[in-house]
């Protein structure tokens, strides 16, 4: 009852509050923390808001925070594992300020979410805790800057590259992995003569691009801040990756009975796929004993473009505690912390110094370290979540429906330009 | 100005005993219609509230120019009005069979089964027995037929979920229908079984006229409730409504709108949309029944 | 009984037929379920598998990796304290709308009435706001206290006191009751075949409830059920074994409640149906 009579309190403080100014003026904050006062002595409880690629992934961050707590007694970790649309939860909880304290945050939607300013500047902190910052890779330290802030620091990034396995190739004998595309249609022939799928990869901008950077086309364009999709340079990138699904060459995960590449992948269903190094430690969890190789990403008419994906962590700005809060970010962004991804092989770790472990542990993986060099960003300014979206259902729309490329570009353009008029 | 009409001690019991449902109703009801209607007139992001602008009508007439959200409200239209026979008709057959044999308890729980089950349940049961190679399409197989990756199928996949919904309420309503049943008095069949009619007869003269009243009932119940579907297409598209926005619901879309784009006055907008659709539906039903019982 | 006699002379094969064909539909998906979870991945999608190779290893392994139990226990915790809620506020109020009189009690009902029509999704986002602010997302509390009024219920139970004889408050009268005392002692122990109704409708409602879970429920620690296995799902899929070991452990302690109350919940669904 007296929790129902708090509510209708509540209720007529927002009823006239009106629309804005919710929640700002609240006596009724978050809730999620209950460590005590801000002050940094008290024992705190920080939550840590992750999602999970393998349980492979849960557990590594569960050994760096068991690492973290040990030599911070006061501040207790929970970690939140948030899987599905992560931005989607994210972005609700941010809004009501219950976000965890630090959370990943993805190098494609990170300028949406610092131009909402829902993100803490880490600057102060980084002053105050004297973080070095030039020990990051510069381009992924600048995928987390924003009008000159920092708001986040980079943990770790990842490429893509070719997985292929062994013994499905030699049943079509095939002795090598294709380094170019060329090769690829005559492995991917011989492949489908056998019965078997070639390659699995999933019908999204993220996986595809760089045949559109191959084909020296551009779907971005970072000076205007603003999709081109429409350049007509685009079109043979797109038509390569139709053109290999409508023959069977690409498969897509869905398919196969799964949401990305790789399980069929580990079930042996295909012969290849085009991955991240988050396949290694699912490969060894649910896979252990297949035999398979890692080689760069092939190769279209003598360009060598990838994609580069790098993840930071970034700092609620409603974070009751901020400044413990900053002492596990750093931490978790630290050499300690890193050494133990490197060990794990999930992701190359964002320090340079730490990047020499990971191929130290993996020289097989060498390619997904090869592969930066000639990498793209997998980010688009603050056309965010909105041009991923866009330029995905258009594309599937190529594969679904036998759109021709200039048609998926075109879409693409409508469907983006439509949903930022309703904003 | 003694009211003995109403006996204070009474007034006050009364008052008391619907106090907890008013305070419910104020707070979790009314105050937050009030509230979403009044954010439907507003460009308003829950993630920057202070940036809010009025937008006027902009959300109500941008969302009939929004080929997304027709998109939605045509699945939506076209899952209920496929929906909706099919289940009657079906819930009504099983409910004359089962009228009719023995182990009536047994095929009332069988029937009944799915409607207990979680729709996430069901959903994901359905995407395994509907993959590429699952179940059903390896009994297609028997008779020479190959069939489709149903759920990344952008014809297959609402027509799939069709099927699961009616799957997974047919029990429910059959068992509406038995309890209308049990509600014919027999002594009409007996007069017409002197009159020598024929169990067709039986059946399109006695049975269906009498269960006119539980036919309208589960039909609105049932418009209604297609009218809000979400979790199978949540589940089943993974959030998207896809492939390629065959599978959005008007509630998925709005769901999406609201917490994913952040757009929650365009979401409430769309909110009052669909409330208005199942409020004309509900009215339609108050005065059909309304008419019916004079 | 009588009735069932003289049906019995229209018993056609044809008849058990379809019933049977139709019961294999229904069971046919569940039945498949579990004969996949025990089986290895790797047999996922073959029909026949050798009896040797089933067994509970996939549950083992959920249940390790997976706070199923956990999950369990927020679904049962989180349907308990909505069932009861609903029970308590909207019994109470159909019998206040029925049985007593007070000024505005005709208004007061229409308010109800009316509200019945409000598809709750008009709900979603104002409430999702209100709960931000009062710091209830992913709390016991956000998942229960506003589910608590249900409309329909309070309609349910008014046509139910409404239905009881006129001369029960007199008899209560006689007897020296208070009001309270006429609703505890007399109409409550009678109101057994509605509170069994409104518990059913409501329990299961709660229990299978997915779309305000999944946005109230944010950490791991607060799912129920459904959002459990949502997750799950997109964690594991195309490991169908234990996929289906999800969908097993979130449709069994339902479906054991009911069997055992089955007689019941033919009862509740038939009264939602005949309003």
């Amino acid at each position: 009852m007296r929790k129902q009579w708090l509510s209708v309190v509540a209720l007529s403080a927002l009823a006239m509050g009106a629309v804005v100014g919710c929640g700002t003026s609240g006596a009724t904050g978050s809730s999620t923390n209950t460590g005590g006062s801000t002050g940094s002595n008290g024992p705190v409880t920080l939550n840590l808001g992750m999602w999970s690629s393998s349980p492979a992934e849960k557990q590594l961050v569960q050994n760096q925070i068991n690492l973290f707590e040990k030599s911070n007694p006061n501040i207790k970790v929970n970690i939140q594992v948030i899987n599905g649309n992560y931005l989607q939860a994210i972005q609700p909880m941010l809004a009501s300020h219950t976000a965890p304290d630090i959370f990943y945050v993805d190098s494609s939607y990170a300028p949406q979410l610092e131009q909402a300013g829902v993100l803490m500047s880490l600057d102060n902190y980084i002053q105050k805790d004297h973080v070095d910052l030039s020990a990051f890779s510069p381009s992924l330290l600048q995928a987390f800057q924003w009008k000159g802030q920092t708001y986040g620091l980079p943990k770790d990034f990842n490429t893509l590259a070719l997985e292929y396995n062994k013994s499905l190739l030699a049943k079509a004998g095939i002795s090598q992995p294709p380094a170019t595309w060329t090769q690829f249609e005559q492995d991917a022939k011989a492949l489908k003569a056998k019965g078997i799928a070639p390659l699995s990869m999933p019908v999204d901008v993220a996986r595809y691009y760089p045949f559109i950077v191959d084909a020296g086309g551009s779907y971005y364009d970072s000076s205007t801040n603003q999709a081109t999709f429409t350049n007509s340079a685009n079109q043979a990138g797109v038509k390569f990756f139709l053109d290999n699904l409508h023959k069977g060459y690409f498969v897509t995960p869905q398919d196969l009975g799964a949401t990305w590449a790789g399980p069929p992948f580990a079930q042996g269903k295909v012969a290849m796929a085009l991955e991240g190094a988050w396949l290694v430690p699912f490969m060894q969890q649910s896979a252990p004993k297949l035999q398979y190789g890692v080689a760069g990403f092939p190769s279209l008419d003598g360009k060598d473009a990838n994609m580069v994906y790098t993840v930071s962590y970034s700092m609620s700005k409603f974070t009751k505690h901020p400044n413990s809060a900053a002492k596990l970010l750093f931490f978790m962004t630290g050499d300690q912390a890193l050494q133990l991804t490197a060990d794990s092989g999930l992701a190359i770790p964002s320090r340079t110094s730490e990047q020499g472990l990971f191929t130290q542990k993996y020289p097989n993986y060498q390619a997904f370290i090869d592969g930066v060099k000639n990498a793209v960003p997998y980010q688009f300014g603050t056309l965010g979540q909105n041009f991923v979206d866009a330029i995905n259902s258009a594309t599937q729309a190529g594969q679904l429906k036998n759109l021709s490329p200039a048609q998926v570009l075109q879409q693409a353009q409508q469907t983006l330009q439509s949903q930022q008029q309703s904003q | 100005m003694k009211r003995r009409k109403y006996p204070l001690d009474q007034a006050l019991a009364g008052y008391l005993l619907v106090l907890p449902a008013m305070v419910s109703l104020a707070v979790f009801l009314i105050g937050p219609i009030l509230y979403a209607f009044y954010i439907s007139f507003f460009h308003f992001s829950f993630l920057d509230p202070q940036n809010a602008t009025f937008a006027g009508f902009g959300n109500y007439i941008h969302l009939f120019n929004d080929p997304v959200f027709l998109r939605a409200l045509l699945n939506t239209s076209l899952y209920s009005l496929c929906v909706v026979p099919v289940q009657t008709a079906l819930s009504l057959f099983l409910a004359l069979i089962v009228n009719q044999v023995k182990g009536k308890t047994f095929f009332r729980v069988a029937y009944y089964l799915p409607t207990v089950t979680s729709t996430v349940a069901v959903s994901v049961m359905f995407i395994f027995v509907f993959q590429p190679s699952g179940l059903l399409n390896r009994f297609l197989l028997l008779f020479g037929i190959h069939g489709p990756n149903y759920f990344n199928s952008p014809s297959f996949a609402l027509p799939s979920i069709m099927a699961l919904a009616v799957w997974s309420t047919v029990g429910q309503f059959m068992i509406i229908y038995l309890a209308g049943l049990q509600d014919i008095p027999e002594e009409i069949y007996e007069a017409a079984d002197l009159d020598g009619a024929s169990g067709w007869a039986r059946l399109t003269r006695i049975t269906i006229p009498l269960l006119r009243r539980t036919t309208f009932l589960t039909v609105v119940m049932s418009l209604i409730g297609t009218f809000q579907v979400f979790d199978q297409m949540y589940v089943i598209s993974g959030g998207s409504g896809g492939p390629l926005n065959s599978t959005l619901s008007v509630v998925l879309d709005l769901f999406n709108k609201a917490f994913k784009d952040m757009e929650m006055g365009y979401a409430s907008a769309m909110a009052f949309v669909l409330f208005v659709i199942i409020l004309i539906l509900t009215l339609v039903q108050q005065f059909v029944l309304g008419r019916e019982q004079e | 009984m009588s009735k069932e006699i003289v049906q019995q002379r229209k018993h056609h094969p044809l008849l058990y037929a379809v019933a049977i064909l139709y019961a294999v539909i229904t069971l046919l998906p569940f039945v498949w379920s579990v004969y996949t979870s025990l089986k290895p991945t790797s047999q996922a999608f073959n029909i026949l598998t050798p009896l040797s190779m089933l067994n509970f290893k996939s549950y083992v392994s959920i249940l390790h990796d997976f706070p199923f139990t956990h999950w369990l226990f927020n679904s049962l915790l989180v349907a308990v304290i909505v069932t009861g809620g609903n029970l308590v506020v909207n019994t109470l109020s159909g019998y206040a709308f029925a049985r007593l009189r007070f000024p505005g009690r005709g208004l007061l009902f229409y308010v109800f009435l009316g509200v019945m029509m409000i598809p709750g999704q008009v709900l979603l986002v104002p409430v999702y706001i209100l709960l931000a602010n009062l710091g209830w997302i992913d709390t016991y509390q956000g998942l229960s206290i506003p589910f608590l009024l249900s409309p329909f219920m309070i309609f349910l139970a008014r046509q139910f006191f409404l239905g009881m004889p006129k001369d029960l408050e007199e008899a209560g009268r006689i007897d020296g009751l208070s009001h309270w005392g006429v609703f505890f002692k007399i109409f409550l122990p009678l109101s057994r075949p509605l509170l069994a109704a409104e518990t059913i409708l409501t329990f299961q409602g709660n229990w299978n409830s997915f779309l305000w879970p999944v946005l109230l429920e944010t950490s791991q620690n607060m799912y129920t059920l459904p959002v459990g296995l949502n997750s799950f799902y997109g964690q594991y899929n195309a490991y169908w074994n234990s996929v289906m070991a999800g969908v097993i452990l979130l449709t069994l302690p339902m479906v054991i409640v009911f069997l055992i109350f089955q007689k019941q919940f033919v009862k509740g669904i038939s009264t939602s149906g005949l309003k």
